[in-house]
């Protein structure tokens, strides 16, 4: 996926653990280990809005656009669904 | 929601049961297939009344030495119609009949068992699972080949008693006997072993018409577990 969450950068950088912020922002650990290794498919306006208000970053800092390497697909997946 | 929350767990104790129910006639069945009882000599079976074609009529088995009777008279005794060498029919029924039950016993066994798995996964919350679309596809595919097995099965059993049947049936009217005029060795088509017609043919395409939607709510499951 070309989109890229560095939730591990904003974490590190606040000093924060995993169990804290989960606990924070009111979210399963498992669901937040989703997203801090970048296997989440979609996030929830909710959770970036609380993401953001207890890391105290902007959505910008938390989400970064990689190019698709040769052989991804660049558009929207599942689009049967 | 919640409110319906009993429906699964009735219906996959509702399956245990007849599954268990199948179980056990699958094993009578066996255990009749392997100590092959025979009728003693000197049994009567009836007369039992019947309603024929709106006449009173009965229906007597009588088993001798070599000689049972089947016999069916009605319209005041007018008509009766009798099967010489009855035991022979009994013994069509064993060799062929008894592996059509067992054929049925045995899938039943198995269909009530693959429900009982759906609705314990149902019962959990857990519809939309790879297992769940599994067995839903299992059930559908089986329902088809079971359609289909039971047909062509059918049709030779129909084959084999209607063959016999012509062969050692009398009908007397007015005490007037009538033999068939079908030589020994003739061979009567019973059924056609096409499934369309069974009922199970279109319930196991509607299950995989189900399986098709169970699919696609795996799909929307799997992309909803992964937004968070």
């Amino acid at each position: 996926m070309p989109i890229k969450l560095n939730l591990d950068r904003v974490m590190l950088e606040r000093r924060i653990s995993l169990t804290e912020l989960a606990d924070r922002i009111g979210i399963t650990l498992a669901n937040l280990s989703i997203l801090k290794t970048n296997k989440a498919r979609a996030i929830r306006f909710s959770t970036l809005e609380a993401l953001c208000h207890e890391l105290k970053c902007q959505p910008g800092e938390l989400l970064e656009f990689v190019a698709a390497e040769q052989g991804e697909t660049a558009g929207i997946e599942g689009g049967e669904v | 929601m919640t409110k319906i929350n009993w429906l699964p767990k009735f219906l996959r104790w509702m399956f245990t049961i007849f599954a268990g129910f199948m179980i056990v006639a699958t094993i009578a069945v066996c255990a009749v297939i392997v100590i092959n009882p025979a009728l003693p000599a000197g049994t009567q079976i009836g007369p039992f009344e019947v309603d024929m074609l709106g006449q009173p009529g009965s229906v007597v088995l009588r088993a001798d030495h070599g000689a049972s009777t089947f016999a069916v008279s009605a319209l005041r005794g007018n008509m009766t119609m009798s099967v010489d060498q009855a035991s022979g029919l009994i013994e069509v029924l064993k060799h062929y009949g008894l592996p059509l039950i067992l054929l049925s016993t045995i899938y039943f066994a198995m269909l009530f068992d693959l429900l009982r798995r759906l609705f314990r996964n149902v019962g959990r919350g857990d519809s939309f699972t790879q297992q769940s679309l599994h067995l839903v596809q299992t059930i559908g595919v089986s329902l088809l080949v079971f359609s289909l097995v039971s047909a062509v099965a059918e049709s030779w059993f129909s084959r084999e008693m209607l063959t016999y049947l012509a062969q050692h049936t009398v009908v007397s009217i007015s005490g007037t006997a009538i033999h068939f005029p079908v030589p020994q060795g003739t061979v009567i088509s019973g059924g056609h072993g096409f499934p369309f017609g069974s009922p199970y043919f279109f319930s196991g395409l509607l299950v995989l018409a189900l399986s098709e939607v169970f699919r696609q709510g795996l799909a929307l499951k799997s992309e909803n577990d992964l937004t968070v």
